[in-house]
């Protein structure tokens, strides 16, 4: 199958590598439990997820290094303690909420609040994409 | 994605939090030209956790209904109802 990523759509990508994991998943999961199956299955979501951005954004290559490590979706115990850089500052106040964000956000921990905003518009439209995919596939799936 | 931007204007932060807030969904229904900053990341945050409780959901949906499907044909005809939607 010869596939040139130019011409294939982004949620194209995703419903390959996505339906791909699924149908992996339902051959190996036989005798697995319910709550096994569900975590595959959502490991295999983010996965698809980051792999529909070809890596141009920091999360999804957060997300794959932490697939690769065997780890899953770390929690960070411990924020980097680079100095941050004070030449992009959101109004006061906001902080907390940009912190809160970064916990969300995969490696998001370092970055600044111009790069924070961006990753996170980008984060959300992959989740929203990868949302309505699933959906989809409920949809037809349940109505067989 | 490189660290090279320089002096970031705050007209550039305010361009960059209001595509942030286009993509909220309350704020497709509402007119306002822009909330302030803390309260737009809160609905973001509130927003990105739900889209995760939603992953999560659905994933527990078609893992149930994976346990109900058990020949091969059924997924080619997945494959193909998606790439013909």
């Amino acid at each position: 199958m010869d596939l040139e990523h130019s011409s294939i759509s982004k949620p194209m990508i995703m419903a390959f590598h996505f339906l791909g994991a699924l149908s992996h998943i339902q051959k190996t999961t036989t005798h697995s439990t319910f709550v096994c199956r569900c975590h595959r299955i959502r490991c295999a979501a983010y996965t698809s997820m980051a792999l529909s951005t070809g890596g141009h954004s920091a999360w999804s290559r957060a997300l794959l290094r932490g697939k690769l490590r065997r780890g899953g979706l770390r929690k960070r115990a411990v924020i980097l303690q680079r100095p941050r850089k004070r030449a992009v500052r959101l109004e006061e106040g906001c902080q907390d909420g940009a912190d809160v964000l970064r916990r969300l956000v995969p490696g998001s921990a370092g970055m600044d609040s111009a790069e924070l905003l961006d990753e996170t518009a980008d984060y959300i439209r992959c989740l929203e994409e990868q949302v309505s995919l699933m959906r989809s596939i409920v949809n037809v799936v349940s109505s067989l | 994605m490189s660290s090279q931007r320089g002096r970031i204007t705050d007209k550039e932060i305010h361009e960059l939090v209001s595509s942030l807030q286009a993509l909220l969904p309350e704020s497709r229904r509402r007119s306002t030209s822009r909330a302030s900053s803390s309260k737009l990341l809160k609905e973001t945050c509130s927003y990105i956790r739900s889209l995760q409780r939603e992953v999560d959901d659905l994933s527990g949906r078609l893992a149930e209904l994976m346990s109900t499907m058990d020949s091969d044909s059924p997924q080619a005809e997945i494959i193909r109802s998606i790439f013909r939607s």
